[in-house]
């Protein structure tokens, strides 16, 4: 028999026992019950601060053609939608497949030749902004060859079964046409026509076929969409103290050292870093802007390197929205205390279409000298909860024909060109006569959304580009919202 | 003698009048779309009118058959239009005709057409008035052939061989 004390220790062992026992049960139920596990894991972070990687689009994502236009016979073409990355991919791959051919020769040819030879069944891929050829070789892949060198940048590619062993670059910067030969046809690019062919496509006809002037751009047949209004609102990223200052944290850091704060009466509030090194400007109608001094240090990087760098600088600074795809739709060159740098501007794609603004202000603006982004202009239109549903469950509308779009629209559109300086008013020109200058301007022709100044609607729209000349139209009633200037 | 003068001069201001009487083109009727004499090397083409006076139109696609002696119809195989007899023609609908209302003072007519055969075709377009009747006819006559009749594709001048370029390049290089 044990002695009263031995006995107590042994009774307060066991006790101690069963509590850790019975713990161990609750703290197992409290880990692996639904949601705790994540629930602990946010705290954690909330305590902690999060420190996850933020996601980037990778650079061949926003390098997105804007228009790939394929011609059938006589005349016929389709232009693959917008959203679709497919198409652009096999044509990267068949690109990538020609440059492993050996001792690939580059000539300079006339502009009269490309339209020749683009006569026939063919592809054409066009970016809105020009880029240095050897960064697009790096950018997807393509083997680089001595021959190329003389092809300073490039805006469209191109392929013709009439030339099949042949690739044709245009370098509008320069404003030059090469053709690439191979020693044969190294590429399936009849087969990406021929699957294009044999699928359901929207036709197209070129704007010389359908109004009788001297003009190849595509005009659709027809088009039936499910675009309907979005309901957008901006980003908020003033709606609280508390925001605003999570905002200013990702440029300034936590400490806010040698950082003064101005509210502004209107609303804004202004970060400033020094003796303005660093500005940062959130503005009350919820966007932002920020300005760094442009670095001594001379780090010289290419097109490619300053585009990653602008990339990740938004990932890191408000990143980039969940419901819309970021595509690049300006990229220049630009000069500044003389550095030399990058200015680079992305669009947003919403539901499969285009963004366009009245303001004329892209979504995301960046500009990057010496490896660091030194402008940053940020003005998201995000689509609601609402009215994304409401899209994902919206019928198929036939769009008014673009055709007569134009047509109603030919004054109004001939002024425009008047105004833009590229067409003259002379008082004897007979109607017939000036819709002839009109068609003869159109460039390119498109369905997605425009957001009007001071609205929070996005509205289905055709945009008609003539030149410098941006006009959108409603694309279900054909009337007038607005133009621009470039 | 006046009176067989007189006579004469009735009867041919008739025969004139009856020829000037027959519906013309409608000046306000372009058929863009395949234009009057042109070549199609397709199975499908498309219909553009334009039109630049507000107004009814009826579109009608036809297709020109040679009557045989026999009486069968052929399609005409012909290199250009003038290798047509006209009096051996007659004319068989292709689909059905569309009436096209133009509000506008421009405005334009289009339509696809898909799977057709070689052959001559015309395009009419009538121009109705208010009470419905044909005002004018504007007509455009072309010529369908097999995509393979196309002549052949454009010759680009061989360059010199890519090696050479290559070599160039790299010396280019050296010495810059």
């Amino acid at each position: 028999m044990l002695k009263p004390s031995v006995r107590t220790k042994e009774n307060i062992k066991t006790a101690v026992i069963v509590v850790l026992f019975l713990s161990a049960i609750l703290l197992s139920s409290f880990l692996w019950g639904p949601g705790t596990l994540s629930n602990l894991k946010s705290s954690i972070d909330d305590m902690f601060g999060s420190d996850q990687e933020e996601y980037t689009p990778g650079i061949a994502q926003v390098l997105r053609p804007e228009q790939i236009v394929v011609r059938f016979d006589a005349d016929l073409h389709t232009v693959v939608p917008f959203g679709e990355e497919g198409v652009w991919a096999d044509c990267a791959d068949q690109i990538k497949a020609f440059s492993l051919s050996e001792n690939i020769g580059v000539e300079e040819i006339d502009p009269s030749q490309i339209h020749e030879v683009m006569g026939y069944r063919s592809v054409r891929v066009h970016f809105s902004y020009n880029m240095p050829f050897k960064d697009f070789c790096e950018c997807y892949e393509i083997s680089w060859s001595p021959a190329f060198d003389q092809i300073e940048s490039m805006a469209s590619l191109g392929y013709s079964s009439a030339s099949p062993e042949s690739l044709f670059v245009y370098d509008e910067a320069n404003d030059r046409h090469y053709r690439l030969i191979a020693e044969k046809d190294y590429t399936e690019f009849e087969a990406v026509i021929n699957d294009l062919e044999a699928g359901e496509y929207v036709p197209y006809y070129s704007a010389g076929t359908y109004f009788g002037v001297e003009n190849q751009a595509v005009i659709p047949l027809s088009l039936s969409t499910a675009l309907t209004e979005m309901e957008v609102g901006s980003e908020e990223l003033n709606s609280s103290d508390a925001q605003v200052q999570r905002v200013a944290e990702t440029f300034f850091g936590e400490s806010f050292d040698f950082v003064r704060k101005i509210t502004e009466s209107r609303g804004a509030v202004i970060y400033m870093y020094g003796y303005s090194e660093k500005v940062l400007s959130i503005k009350p109608e919820g966007s932002l802007e920020y300005r760094e001094s442009i670095p001594t240090e001379n780090l010289e990087q290419t097109y490619a390197e300053a585009l990653n760098t602008a990339l990740q600088f938004v990932s890191a600074h408000g990143g980039w929205p969940e419901d819309l795809q970021p595509y690049l739709v300006q990229a220049k060159t630009i000069e500044q205390d003389r550095a030399i740098g990058y200015r680079f501007t992305f669009g947003m794609e919403m539901n499969g279409a285009p963004t366009y603004y009245a303001s004329g202000s892209e979504p995301i603006q960046a500009e990057v000298f010496n490896g660091k982004v030194t402008y940053y202009c940020r003005d998201l239109a995000i689509p609601t909860e609402r009215s994304l549903k409401a899209a994902a469950e919206a019928s198929s509308w036939d769009a008014f024909p673009a055709v007569n779009m134009i047509a109603q629209n030919y004054e109004y559109l001939s002024d425009i060109l008047i105004e833009a300086g590229a067409l003259e008013f002379r008082e004897e020109n007979i109607p017939e006569d000036v819709f002839d200058q009109v068609a003869t301007q159109i460039d390119r022709i498109q369905a997605g959304y425009f957001l009007e100044a001071g609205t929070e609607e996005m509205v289905p729209s055709w945009c008609l580009v003539m030149g410098d000349v941006k006009a959108w139209f409603s694309l279900y009633d054909a009337y007038p919202l607005g133009y621009q200037l470039q | 003698m006046k009176k067989i003068l007189v006579s004469l001069v009735l009867i041919c201001v008739l025969l004139c009048g009856s020829v000037f009487a027959f519906a013309g083109a409608d000046p306000s009727v372009t058929i863009v779309s395949p234009s009057n004499e042109s070549t199609i090397y397709s199975d499908n083409f498309l219909i553009s009118v334009k039109m630049t006076k507000a107004g009814t139109y009826t579109i009608s696609l036809y297709e020109e058959m040679e009557r045989l002696d026999d009486g069968t119809q052929v399609p005409l195989s012909v290199e250009t239009l003038a290798d047509i007899d006209a009096q051996s023609l007659v004319n068989a609908a292709v689909g059905e005709p569309e009436t096209f209302v133009s509000i506008n003072s421009m405005s334009f007519y289009t339509k696809q057409v898909n799977h057709v055969t070689p052959g001559v075709y015309r395009i009419k377009v009538e121009s109705l008035n208010s009470a419905g009747q044909t005002e004018y006819t504007t007509n455009s006559y072309f010529i369908v052939k097999d995509k393979e009749a196309k002549p052949a594709a454009v010759n680009l001048e061989t360059p010199q061989p890519g090696f050479l370029k290559s070599i160039q390049s790299f010396l280019k290089n050296i010495f810059n």
